[in-house]
């Protein structure tokens, strides 16, 4: 869980509105942005940042489910005690380098060899938002209040790294050092605390606003923030707009861009108009054809990169005729990829060759053996002994154009070895309700794992203990070997264990593979200082404008 | 035969009338040879070829899957002629007997049914459409049932109303007297004359039918992709329209317009038909 999409997909895919806009509603849209956004834009355009996205975060509480929209809040909003060391790639954009860890809010910190606990030393005269200062206090009462609510950070710290104790893990050494305590080795001790979901409070703030029912302030942080990140929320109208102001005691300095004014636009054409009159200074998460579009336009920048998505449509392995891998197979030889590739993704995704994202460590397309064959899939069927095909159902997203498009180009694929599809339009709720329960055959599924470890992603995926793992994909040696590469903190063997697991799952077919979307932005022409980490959200404090 | 060559007249005499039968002509030649007359699958996905503008080897463009959309259109009309003249079809074998009853007898249990009518109607259409398609499943006979139920108060109402005063006239009263029973007078006395405006009211319903089921589809809780249907084809190309790719709506947006158009003269000819003010009148 955590990482992705959770249990509800509604909120981290490309949202891109439940009905489909005219063109018409686009230029009312973008003429009412373009009146609202005028007085802030006069203020100050150098330091304003306007932003479009699909929806605004659910809540701002950092132990609410991971979602798309409540990545980007965290990564501007709550400071984490370790962080990678920027790089910048060939396309001048800046990355994580995932071989790097650096401190954040801990100035330092030490890890026996072992890899049994580690102590942070905290960076001393960091100020909140709020002008409070970081100490041990802080960051103990953030451990506590996450453990306490039992969601994101408890599932960390029970799943990850099998605590099972808060007095015998956690602990303030003094003022300025805490230590984390765990009962056995994790390979993963250092990495896990870069997760942005891992942010350190402002305790002093958010104690003024607890209660006698709500220990936790959980109540007043769904609606305000309280952290040592660069900005914090100054306004927040859910369904409508979130604004973020800099904090100008940030220990990195303070943001280039002061403030920066998101605002909900659920239909992408939407997003595309505002961004084309100029009323807004980015648009995220657009469809592919609209950033082909966007492209040609001078005023506008489209920053692309590989991304760690992963989108495909997974089948239920438990049931039949699904629970023969030759069936599995068969439809993996159907997807005519470089079409959907071509004409659906506009050439900004490629196939997925792995259950692992192609940038992480470990990464390996050397067992994928799929292409588009007819006839070796119809060899499959019937050897499966379905030699005239089935009939099943393939669930997707309402308003997800994309899933639509992939779903009716694989409709007419599947058919060429009598595979007779029903395409079933879902509300996102229904949908994840139905694949929960393991009550659809077929369902697309876009999913990434935060955490740039092969055994981390296929422990989400492909662990059959795993809550997540709808596709009811079971191998008992992938499940020894996650567990080993979970515990073990000899890297050359998990690596070697993690290659392996690629092969059988590429050779089981627990879906079908089809694309990694990558993750785009579109910005004007005058923005610069982009940045791409793992969950994908942007970034405010690395952009600037000219 | 006689009521048949009048028939004709009328038409010949009304433009309007002429061009709502031609374009039912076409319709029901679209339906009939739509094989002969498509040129490519109307639900077979063609990536390579998607979002091309019209040309000769497709005629009206290709969709965002590359299915040729002179072809979708054309086995649309299947779908949403069939959808709407059996939504109204059964509205009206449903409603007129009703209307009839709850008109001549009028008691508690009728009171009852028109509350109920009352409830159904008092719903904004699109609303309890989308609600009762989402109950049932999006299946192509399931939105015709939806339809059917919306539309059978309107055509009970309009029966009932015109029973509601027929039972007063004399002519009634003296079959009455003469010891006919019930039935004979509801169907044989009172249905006769009580008809007409339901008639008209077939053909406007058929255009209402085929803009609701296009708006259901439109908004998603009609018929599946890729099924060839009007609103969702309208559906499919509109978040299309910003990029410059008009073509995906347009024609199926046209399709439904010279449709409903259809109907909606057919209905306006059928009044004047069936009013003998106007059909005198030259």
């Amino acid at each position: 869980m955590k990482i992705f999409n959770y249990g509800d997909v509604s909120r981290v895919t490309f949202n891109i509105g439940r009905f489909p806009a005219t063109a018409l509603s686009g230029l009312i849209i973008s003429a009412a942005v373009a009146l609202t956004a005028a007085p802030a834009a006069a203020q100050d355009a150098k330091s304003t940042l306007v932003v479009a996205g699909p929806r605004t975060p659910e809540s701002l509480d950092q132990e609410y489910p991971p979602t798309e929209a409540v990545h980007e809040l965290r990564r501007n909003v709550y400071e984490r005690l370790l962080t990678y060391a920027p790089k910048t790639g060939e396309d001048g954009v800046v990355y994580e380098d995932f071989s790097k860890i650096v401190g954040a809010l801990a100035e330092s910190w030490e890890v026996p060899p072992d890899k049994t606990s580690i102590t942070f030393k905290l960076r001393k005269g960091v100020k909140s938002s709020a002008g409070n200062e970081l100490n041990a206090d802080a960051v103990m009462w953030s451990f506590e209040r996450g453990w306490n609510l039992k969601s994101n950070f408890h599932w960390y710290m029970t799943q990850i790294l099998k605590i099972t104790s808060y007095q015998d893990a956690f602990s303030k050494i003094d003022d300025y050092t805490v230590k984390v305590s765990i009962p056995n080795s994790s390979p993963l001790i250092e990495r896990l605390w870069i997760n942005s979901d891992l942010g350190i409070l402002d305790a002093v703030e958010i104690k003024k606003h607890v209660t006698a029912d709500d220990p936790w302030a959980q109540r007043w942080l769904a609606t305000n923030s309280a952290s040592f990140g660069p900005y914090s929320v100054s306004k927040y109208t859910p369904g409508q707009e979130v604004v973020y102001d800099a904090n100008p005691d940030y220990y990195r300095g303070a943001p280039k861009l002061k403030r920066i004014i998101f605002r909900e636009m659920p239909t992408s054409a939407n997003r595309v108009a505002a961004l084309q009159a100029g009323s807004v200074d980015v648009a995220e998460y657009l469809l592919p054809r609209e950033l082909a579009l966007l492209e040609k336009s001078p005023a506008v920048k489209v920053q692309k990169v590989f991304g760690n998505y992963i989108h495909r449509v997974e089948m239920n392995n438990s049931t039949p005729p699904f629970d023969n891998v030759n069936v599995r197979k068969a439809l993996n030889y159907l997807v005519p990829r470089d079409d959907i590739l071509k004409a659906v993704y506009f050439n900004t995704a490629r196939p997925t060759k792995s259950p692992i994202s192609e940038i992480y460590p470990g990464f390996t397309d050397e067992y994928f053996t799929f292409t588009t064959d007819v006839e070796k899939a119809k060899a499959l069927l019937a050897e499966a002994g379905l030699p005239n095909g089935f009939k099943t159902e393939i669930g997707y997203r309402t308003g997800d154009q994309i899933e639509e498009e992939i779903a009716v180009i694989l409709k007419s694929a599947f058919a060429k070895a009598g595979v007779d599809v029903t395409l079933s339009k879902l509300p996102a709720s229904t949908l994840v309700e139905r694949y929960s329960k393991g009550t659809i055959p077929m369902y697309f599924f876009r999913d990434m794992a935060i955490v740039p470890d092969a055994a981390y992603v296929a422990n989400l995926w492909l662990n059959s203990a795993s809550l997540i793992n709808y596709s009811h994909f079971k191998s008992d040696e992938v499940d020894k070997l996650i567990n080993e590469a979970l515990t073990s903190t000899d890297e050359p063997k998990r690596l070697e264990g993690m290659k392996r697991v690629q092969q059988i799952t590429v050779e089981s077919a627990p879906w079908v593979f089809l694309a990694n979307p990558g993750y785009q932005v579109a910005t004007r022409a005058n923005l610069k200082g982009y940045s791409w980490y793992t969950p994908n959200g942007n970034a405010w404090f690395d952009w600037s404008k000219n | 035969m006689k009521s048949l060559r009048s028939l004709f007249t009328h038409i010949r005499r009304h433009p309007a009338a002429m061009v709502g039968v031609i374009l039912l002509a076409l319709q029901i030649v679209a339906i009939v040879f739509a094989p002969l007359l498509s040129t490519h699958s109307p639900t077979e996905a063609d990536p390579i070829s998607s979002l091309q503008p019209p040309s000769f080897e497709h005629w009206l463009g290709t969709d965002v899957s590359g299915m040729d959309i002179y072809s979708r259109i054309i086995y649309a009309t299947r779908i949403n002629l069939l959808i709407s003249i059996s939504a109204v079809a059964l509205a009206f074998v449903l409603g007129v007997p009703i209307g009839l009853l709850i008109g001549y007898y009028r008691g508690f249990v009728s009171s009852l049914i028109m509350r109920l009518f009352d409830f159904i109607q008092s719903f904004p259409v699109f609303v309890l459409g989308m609600a009762l398609v989402s109950v049932m499943g999006q299946e192509i006979w399931n939105v015709a049932i939806v339809l059917a139920v919306l539309f059978t108060p309107m055509f009970a109402r309009l029966i009932r109303a015109e029973v509601l005063s027929l039972r007063e006239r004399p002519f009634i009263s003296a079959a009455r007297c003469s010891g006919a029973t019930d039935a004979s007078i509801m169907f044989r006395h009172i249905l006769p004359n009580a008809l007409t405006p339901a008639i008209v009211q077939v053909s406007i319903s058929i255009g209402m039918a085929i803009l609701l089921t296009a708006g259901l589809s439109f908004i998603g809780a009609g018929v599946r992709m890729p099924t060839p249907e009007w609103g969702l084809m309208v559906s499919s190309g509109a978040q299309q329209m910003i990029l410059g790719v008009w073509w995906v709506s347009l024609f199926p947006g046209l399709a439904i317009v010279i449709s409903v158009l259809c109907f909606a003269l057919l209905g306006d000819a059928a009044k004047e038909l069936s009013d003998p003010t106007t059909r005198t009148r030259r």
